[in-house]
């Protein structure tokens, strides 16, 4: 095409100098067009597609089942017991919003420092935070005694003339997730706009123009909405940052501001929140390095978009690292007696294996990734990318459980196992998830088009290789 | 009866016919099920039958013996009837019934006078017995005794005799094992099987329910290749029994004890019940009792199964990895605190902590006080209680009037396993030092009903805040389930209904076990949290009560009782008010020995514990294992 330029080979180049490009082969805007709308469009999705899908439905009816034997049944169909009074649904909440985490991350975090390679993912990435944080939402409404009067942890209005307890870190809870929740949603939907036109305007058939059209909100591309559009854009970024910041450390309030050894620490927030984008990249490697296969967008998110996110994980494994260090470290100097035990104990106490479960799986295997070889063979880095997602789990079930069941007292001293309805309703938070994603994917535009075409070569009018860094 | 008239009664039985009975009349007892297993009483009561005898039994329950006599009679429960007895000196007592016969049934007393012939009532039975005078009557049935009826002492001498030579008691058995019988400390020789409380609370000392054991000594399950929690065979001669192995520190070497009333097969739906296939609770170990030594067997033989068997036990002990043993050794002295003679004489306060001491100034915040702030309710009272560790001997008690006071569920033994009993006053027991010759502490812990309650702060729709009076209140219908409350209680004395434990109630036909609950007492439903209340409802009563007097006093001290205080035989408990100066509890408070639990906390509880005061005979073994556990 006349407007298509022939991109340098990148073998011959000094990456430090010239990184790869962000949009890898020869494309151009009508092919990035092309290659993501041919998947909403496509008459049938891969044959994959429908075997993930198959398995998710499956696994959310399971979910199902659990959630209306444990409602018809109690919460004792559940491991919990005392003193572990929270066990495996409080670990898969803390879990799933972790995941969460990196959606946000990506999309108003690396949008403010103007990461350009941010565009590849971020569509992709802030889908997954809002499904996660459906899974996460999902766990502290069922883990409740009695479900049906949930509605009294919100600030309503009602003839009790009660409010609730704002000194709980719960309520808290309530409200720094749902805002989160919120601004994720709308930022991600709006996000869409301009990409659900593209597909409105493409359409060939009367149901897609209605329902693309409906939701892409009459937007028809004009200066003005752009202008505005970029405006809103920054302007929710800069509203999610905080949120990024704010949502794990509130979760981490749940620990931190109780009494319980193991608990009782300042240093959660912070590592909370290293750990949160930490489980999040690696869940998003763990959907993309498939999805780029099985929907051929390769060329959208490239070795760089993953070499990138391997990078970051390194890193916030190594802070997640520091601060299971660091926790010891301090439970050994204050000299209090419960608190170093805690820490003993939860390396060499009954539950050690879990321990260093989370350890192998989240402080030394990320190492790897100094390694080029290993960042960009994807084989490996998916199989680290489960591992990390593996230990991140384990992170929160050592922190919840360990913690929990040896606290002060030694005559309350009991060990906790998990029931088949724990593990199945684990499984089926998971299907909950891959159903909505798997949707997400073949009906909704995987990587954000217009952004994607902001980084290429093409939209830089004076364009010369060199200034294709800062993409 | 004595075993040799036991042993005659059953080899008259057996000769039917020609024995000297025709009929046999069994009242309020259960020999199918408890006697020794040489007397093979089934089958002697079988074949008396078989020749045309006639079996009559009267029972509370249609029980193993109701299964082989041809007459079962429902017995009135001592509640439903009238009786009589003497006390310890001689003192006439009356029994009164409360409540109506619920299944139509007789009492002894009454059985007893209609196969005599004897038509009076019960009632007329025991009057008769009673003081002529109709005033005098009344008196003794309002007081529960006739005054002044106590036998006149005999007029003894006595000499003394030399000591006996009794040689090393301690020496282990030669021949075999000895196993020693022992009723259970609950539920006796089984005839309190069938009661869930009693099946749910856990012995002092194992902390074992819904089960008996095999305790031996550590040294003895190694010598016999045992393991904790594993079945064990004992037999002698062509007897035997199979029961799990429970290791239990202190225990002497080179025998085993085994708790009777187990293992019953007809007890009711609670402990064993074939005729509707209830497994039985425990394990009967009455076939390997011999009549002449009913409670001892010796030259026992001990064979390891190796087969685990699930024991329901409220509080490890030696079932955990070094690391919590470490853990415990190192926090108990902070957490029971106890001291010899001369420590307490030396320093009276020495189970003060510097947080025992902390006040006010503890806090980042200025705190209010009620008593100079105008802007605060200025409460009448401030409930507190003290529990003197000297005198508690753990035999908790306690936990079962809390049972019954509080209408606390029993959960059964697959929940307890999960760890979720639901008692709101429960006893620690802790051994400490070697576990052939440890020290035994136990300690009643119930809600602390702190101050400043860690349970209030995190509970995110304010279903347990504090009254004004102090108590840290559970409030069930706001409560949504979240636990958090039990999580941050550094006390564990939160318990979750993890399920509708009183679910059984609402069944048609069950409508006396509704009758079981304390109408003061709200039943908790499925998914609320509930803990110790400090008897809320007795304070209400008697603030009611008090009111109705006069409108300002206060309510006197030892007006208000608490279950536990009220069944404590030692008067361990005390509770009351704590501006009252003059009250008990004050006192207590004020007691140099009195400290808080875990103080260093801040919590601040308003239950204290007063140290424990150990002063063993020197001359006993116990005071050797006490030097070494305190200064070794």
């Amino acid at each position: 095409m006349a407007d298509s330029f022939t991109v340098p080979a990148a073998a011959t180049q000094d990456e430090r100098v010239f990184p790869a490009p962000l949009v890898a082969g020869t494309n151009d805007f009508a092919s990035v067009t092309e290659t993501v709308c041919s998947i909403v469009e496509a008459p049938r999705a891969p044959k994959a597609w429908y075997v993930i899908f198959g398995i998710a439905v499956a696994l959310l009816g399971v979910l199902g089942a659990m959630i209306v034997y444990l409602v018809s049944t109690g919460v004792g169909v559940w491991g919990n017991n005392q003193p572990v009074a929270w066990g495996w649904p409080i670990v898969n909440f803390v879990f799933w919003v972790g995941i969460g985490h990196a959606g946000t991350l990506i999309s108003a975090v690396l949008f403010l420092f103007r990461q350009g390679w941010r565009t590849g993912i971020n569509r992709f990435s802030e889908a997954m935070t809002i499904f996660a944080v459906i899974c996460a939402g999902m766990f502290p409404a069922i883990h409740v005694g009695r479900i049906w009067v949930i509605w009294w942890v919100f600030p309503i209005p009602n003839q009790m003339s009660m409010w609730p307890n704002f000194r709980s870190p719960l309520l808290w809870d309530v409200f720094a997730v749902s805002t989160y929740f919120s601004v994720s949603l709308l930022f991600w939907y709006m996000g869409l706009v301009p990409d659900l036109a593209t597909i409105r305007d493409r359409a060939k058939t009367k149901a897609r123009r209605f329902w693309y059209g409906l939701f892409s909100l009459g937007w028809t591309g004009s200066n003005r909405q752009w202008h505005r559009y970029e405006r809103a854009y920054l302007i929710l970024a800069a509203l999610a940052t905080p949120l990024v910041l704010s949502v794990h450390s509130v979760v981490s309030f749940d620990f931190a501001t109780s009494q319980l050894p193991g608990w009782h620490t300042t240093i959660f927030p912070p590592y909370f929140v290293a750990g949160a984008i930490f489980s999040g990249f690696a869940m998003v490697l763990t959907l993309a390095i498939p999805a780029r296969k099985m929907f051929g967008l390769e060329d959208l998110i490239t070795m760089r978009h993953i070499e990138n996110m391997c990078k970051i994980i390194m890193a916030t494994g190594m802070m997640v690292g520091y601060a299971y260090a660091m926790e010891f470290f301090m439970a050994w100097y204050s000299g209090n007696t419960y608190e170093g035990f805690a820490f003993v104990n939860r390396a060499f106490g009954p539950y050690w294996w879990a321990y260093w479960i989370m350890v192998s799986c989240n402080v030394i295997s990320p190492q790897i990734f100094w390694s080029k070889k290993a960042r960009t063979n994807l084989t490996l880095v998916f199989i680290m990318s489960i591992f990390v997602n593996i230990g991140m789990w384990f992170e929160r079930f050592v922190i919840t459980v360990t913690s929990l069941n040896r606290d002060f007292l030694p005559s309350s001293w009991h060990y906790f196992s998990p029931t088949w309805v724990d593990v199945l309703t684990l499984l089926g938070s998971f299907g909950l998830f891959f159903t909505l994603f798997m949707l997400f994917c073949r009906w909704l535009p995987q990587v954000a088009i217009s952004e994607v075409k902001n980084v290429m070569p093409q939209a830089h009018p004076h364009h010369h290789p060199s200034e294709g860094k800062e993409g | 009866m004595c075993a040799s008239e036991l042993k005659a009664l059953a080899d008259e039985l057996r000769k039917g016919q020609d024995g000297a009975y025709r009929n046999l009349l069994l009242l309020d007892c259960n020999p199918a099920y408890d006697l020794p297993g040489d007397l093979e009483f089934v089958g002697a009561l079988e074949g008396f039958r078989g020749a045309g005898g006639t079996v009559i039994h009267l029972g509370l329950y249609r029980d193993e013996t109701a299964g082989h006599a041809d007459w079962h009679l429902p017995m009135a429960h001592a509640f439903e009837t009238w009786a009589d007895g003497t006390a310890w000196d001689g003192t006439m007592t009356t029994g009164q019934p409360l409540i109506d016969p619920l299944y139509a049934g007789r009492s002894v007393l009454e059985m007893l006078g209609w196969w005599t012939k004897d038509e009076r009532s019960a009632k007329e039975q025991v009057r008769a017995g009673g003081p002529a005078d109709g005033k005098a009557w009344r008196r003794a049935l309002h007081d529960g005794l006739v005054a002044g009826s106590a036998a006149a002492p005999l007029q003894v001498s006595a000499k003394a005799l030399p000591a006996p030579q009794f040689g090393d008691l301690s020496a282990t058995p030669a021949d075999g094992i000895e196993v020693r019988f022992m009723p259970d400390r609950h539920i006796g020789d089984g005839r309190w099987a069938n009661l869930g409380w009693l099946q749910e609370l856990p012995d002092p000392m194992t902390k074992l329910t819904w089960d008996n054991a095999a305790m031996m000594s550590f040294a003895t399950a190694a010598s016999l290749g045992v393991e904790h929690g594993t079945m064990v065979r004992l037999s002698k001669g062509a007897r035997s029994v199979e029961v799990p192995a429970y290791l239990m520190p202190g225990h002497a070497d080179g025998c085993v004890t085994i708790a009777l009333g187990h293992g019953r097969t007809a007890a009711g739906h609670v402990a064993g019940l074939d005729d509707d296939e209830i497994e039985p609770v425990g394990f009967d170990v009455n076939p390997l009792r011999a009549h002449d030594s009913a409670s001892l067997a010796t030259g026992v033989a001990v064979e390891p199964l190796g087969k685990p068997y699930p024991l329901a036990v409220t509080q490890d002990h030696f079932a955990i990895d070094e690391i919590g043993t470490q853990g415990r050794e190192q926090r108990l002295p902070n957490l029971v605190k106890e001291g010899s003679v001369a420590e307490w004489q030396q320093e009276p306060r020495f189970a003060k902590s510097a947080a025992d001491y902390w006040g006010k100034d503890s806090n980042l915040w200025q705190e209010l006080d009620p008593e100079t702030d105008d802007r605060l309710y200025k409460p009448k009272h401030k409930w507190g209680m003290a529990i003197d560790l000297s005198s508690c001997t753990g035999c908790s008690a306690c936990t079962i009037a809390c049972q019954a006071e509080n209408n606390i569920p029993v959960v059964g033994k697959d929940q307890v396993i999960k760890g979720r009993e639901m008692h709101w006053i429960r006893m620690d027991r802790y051994f400490a030092g070697d576990p052939a010759a440890p020290k035994v502490m136990s300690q009643p812990v119930a809600c602390q009903h702190c101050e400043m309650a860690p349970c209030e702060q995190v509970c995110p729709v304010a279903a347990t805040v504090h009254s004004s009076e102090g108590l840290n209140d559970m409030v069930y219908n706001r409560c949504i389930g979240t636990r958090y409350c039990s999580n941050n209680c550094p006390y564990k004395v939160r318990r979750f209904n993890f399920f509708d434990y009183n679910e059984d109630a609402d069944q048609p036909g069950n409508e006396v076990m509704k009758m079981a609950a304390n109408p003061e007492v709200t039943v908790r439903a499925r998914g609320v949290m509930e803990k110790c209340s400090f008897c809320v409802q007795r304070i209400e009563r008697a603030r009611i009560a008090t009111r109705n007097e006069d409108r300002d006093s206060r309510i006197p001290d030892g007006t208000i009782e608490t279950a536990c205080q009220q069944s404590c035989p030692t008067g361990s408990i005390v509770f009351g008010d704590l501006m009252d100066e003059g009250s008990q509890v004050r006192k207590a408070h004020e007691n140099p020995r009195s400290y808080a639990m875990l103080a260093e906390l801040n919590n601040k509880p308003r239950n204290l514990f007063l140290a424990r005061i150990r002063n063993p005979h020197p001359a006993m073994p116990a005071a050797a294992a006490e030097e070494a556990v305190t200064h070794g």
